[in-house]
């Protein structure tokens, strides 16, 4: 109920939100130097684990600021995120023969078609998002399945140029200043434009009004349709980079290279200040959320907890975080079910 | 109830007005020995309303005690035995209903004596401005003739079902017409949008604000400006501070309270509410503004300061429609009222042969001829 007791909206609740996001994350990065000062792990301040937590943020984060469009206007998440960015990945390896940059262009084509189909059934038919994007994200496994036949492809493999896979390795390897990579890099430029796009544009005042009441929106004259389409699109787009980086890490076109992103994302989100009912929250917030969540995982990972331990722990967090949305989402009366 | 529906049928597909009943029906199930009702005849038309008050009737034969909230003051003064008038939060008096009038009352609910309830202002009425022809959408209104002249308030007045927010949706652009024109200022209306509509003027206030009309989880300035997005956006970038000036102004035109622009809408009282809604179509500057209800479940004072709003804006040149179920309302502010029925205009009525009993006469089918000898 906290959203209707709110008496003041406004950029002050949200910068203190924010805010709070990121004290979160400052505190989990001392819950890690504390397990450090007592032996419990080592080497969690060191410059190469936290360059490790910033490229495990830098991935996450850049789902999540596509898929925080998906949230504002009101359609809670994008679940066709993990094959998206499978498939986008295969086909760029298998687009290197022709060059480097026409694959890049053939992936994001490729991304921006999944988005638009996402965007024009849930906009304009009204289809369920979490429903809907789930089915797309089954139909596209089973045309990776097809397409390649259950085979993981390399990219040496279809005689592609040296300087095509040179290219495609560099998406993840390439490194600014020995330090900085071009996930993160494009995470910061994307949290930019994000949160002036969300924030500044008549896009995100209008996705603002349409999340926050679709119906309101409507007969405001905003043309829903078309921001929703817009929302689902940016959210494909980010996934098809996250996508790219993924599969250039792993140097393999294989199903699974997007596994999880779309759990991850959405918990981000939430964790960043964003609601699922929409309307609410900031990129920045977001951000905080990514950090948090990449912060948590190495911080178990270090500690020695095992995978699946880990995924019982990150399912805990998703379903206390996002369950406890869903419930103010209720009361609200828009819980879908 | 006397309700001629499907029991299986889901509430939302069934009009404001039967929900209503079932609300009310819903309510007399439990069989209360105390039942307080809340404006509950906000929604209801007359003949409707005549059946909730015979039920009353009954119940006070069977020794129910009722506690009727209510700011329509002829309902009052109709089942009432004693009146309790409040104000700001406080119990002004307590009256028998023989012992008070209706000045008497008004003048305890306002705090201020009001010696004519609608004060009529002169206004110039031009030339015409809204031209619309034949318009029909098949199974809702057909033959639709309508001119509104600048500086004049034009009545639409029916019964539920006549086809009058159908008429004011085709208007607006919200749906589309099979037959007909629409031309405003001489030229046809282009476009098949709301927004294009928006655009060239014509805006259109709902009679539902808190699903339709605002966004209650968002600020009083964020709705406000809801309307008029694109006027404040240059390339693509939006600012909130040029829309500053005209926000202030609304609030401070329309008595919004608190006169808080930060505050969520959702907080604000029905009567605040339905000012901010207003506040938002003025600040859309439209050359025809059509009202849906535009007073429906507001308290008296904020009654008073739309309707001065609804002048106003008149007497500057717009056009305004005005929908409404209110009769006084009607009867008080309309130039001519033209009365609608099954889906037609079966008249039009000048201001002088206005008066509740006409109004209610015509929109059940007097159409003013005398019978034939």
């Amino acid at each position: 109920m906290s959203d209707l007791r709110t008496v003041r909206t406004g950029s002050f609740s949200n910068i203190m939100s924010t805010a709070g996001v990121y004290g979160i994350a400052v505190l989990f990065l001392a819950l890690g130097a504390l397990l450090q000062a007592t032996g419990a792990i080592g080497n969690f301040l060191s410059p190469q684990n936290m360059l490790n937590i910033v490229d495990a943020v830098a991935l996450v984060g850049i789902v999540a600021v596509g898929m925080s469009f998906v949230t504002y206007s009101g359609h809670f998440a994008d679940m066709s995120v993990p094959t998206t960015m499978g498939f986008t990945g295969y086909i760029c390896i298998e687009m290197l023969r022709y060059g480097f940059l026409p694959a890049l262009l053939v992936a994001l084509v490729v991304g921006v078609l999944i988005g638009l189909l996402n965007g024009f059934v849930i906009g304009k038919f009204r289809a369920n998002p979490i429903i809907w994007t789930l089915a797309v994200n089954y139909v596209t496994m089973g045309m990776i399945r097809l397409i390649w036949a259950n085979k993981q492809i390399y990219p040496d493999m279809r005689g592609s140029g040296e300087k095509a896979i040179a290219l495609f390795d560099a998406i993840y390897r390439l490194r600014f200043f020995h330090l900085i990579g071009l996930p993160l890099v494009m995470l910061v430029v994307l949290v930019i434009i994000g949160q002036f796009v969300l924030t500044r544009t008549s896009f995100g005042v209008k996705l603002k009004l349409t999340g926050s009441s679709l119906r309101a929106a409507k007969l405001s004259g905003i043309a829903v349709e078309r921001g929703i389409m817009l929302s689902f699109v940016l959210c494909a787009l980010t996934a098809t980079i996250a996508g790219l980086a993924v599969t250039s890490l792993s140097r393999v076109g294989a199903w699974y290279n997007g596994a999880g992103y779309d759990f991850k994302a959405v918990t981000a989100i939430v964790i960043g200040g964003m609601t699922l009912a929409g309307g609410r929250g900031t990129i920045l917030g977001v951000l905080g959320g990514s950090l948090i969540i990449g912060i948590l995982n190495n911080i178990m990972t270090l500690v020695g907890i095992g995978t699946f331990s880990q995924d019982m722990v990150r399912g805990a967090i998703f379903i206390i975080v996002v369950g406890t949305n869903a419930l103010s989402l209720r009361r609200l009366g828009r819980d879908d079910a | 109830m006397c309700l001629d529906l499907d029991p299986n049928i889901p509430i939302e597909d069934i009009s404001q007005h039967e929900a209503q009943l079932v609300e009310i029906a819903k309510v007399l199930g439990n069989n209360p020995s105390i039942l307080v009702m809340d404006e509950p005849t906000s929604a209801l038309s007359r003949e409707e309303v005549e059946r909730l008050f015979a039920m009353i009737g009954d119940l006070k034969r069977r020794g129910i005690a009722i506690v009727y909230i209510s700011h329509h003051l002829p309902e009052i003064f109709r089942i009432a035995d004693r009146v309790t008038v409040m104000r700001d939060a406080k119990k002004i008096a307590t009256r028998p209903i023989g012992e008070v009038t209706r000045e008497e009352i008004v003048q305890m609910m306002v705090g201020k004596s009001v010696k004519e309830f609608y004060r009529r202002d002169a206004r110039s009425i031009g030339d015409v401005r809204l031209r619309v022809r034949g318009l029909s959408r098949f199974g809702f209104f057909h033959g639709v003739d309508l001119e509104a002249r600048r500086g004049e308030i034009l009545g639409i007045c029916g019964l539920s079902g006549a086809g009058r927010t159908e008429l004011a949706k085709v208007l607006a652009g919200l749906d589309h017409a099979d037959e007909g024109s629409i031309e405003l200022d001489g030229k046809p209306v282009r476009g098949s949008t709301m927004a294009e509509f928006l655009e060239q003027g014509i805006s259109y206030l709902t009679e539902d604000r808190k699903t339709e009309g605002l966004a209650t989880r968002l600020a009083m300035d964020e709705n406000v400006l809801s309307a008029i997005i694109d006027r404040l956006t240059r390339v693509a970038v939006y600012s909130k501070a040029r829309g500053k000036p005209a926000v202030d102004r609304l609030i401070g035109e329309l008595s919004i309270y608190p006169p808080d622009p930060s505050r969520t809408v959702g907080n604000l009282s029905g009567g605040n509410q339905q000012k901010v809604l207003l506040a938002k179509w003025l600040a859309s500057e439209p050359k025809v503004l059509i009202l849906d209800e535009p007073t429906r479940g507001v308290d008296i004072g904020a009654k008073i300061t739309i309707h001065a709003s609804i002048e106003k804006l008149a007497r500057e040149g717009c056009s305004v429609l005005l929908i409404s179920s209110d009769l006084p309302e009607l009867v008080g502010l309309c130039d001519r009222v033209m009365i609608m029925r099954k889906g037609h205009f079966i008249r039009e009525m000048q201001y002088s042969e206005c008066s509740e009993e006409s109004l209610l006469l015509a929109a059940n089918g007097d159409t003013g001829r005398a019978a034939c000898p």
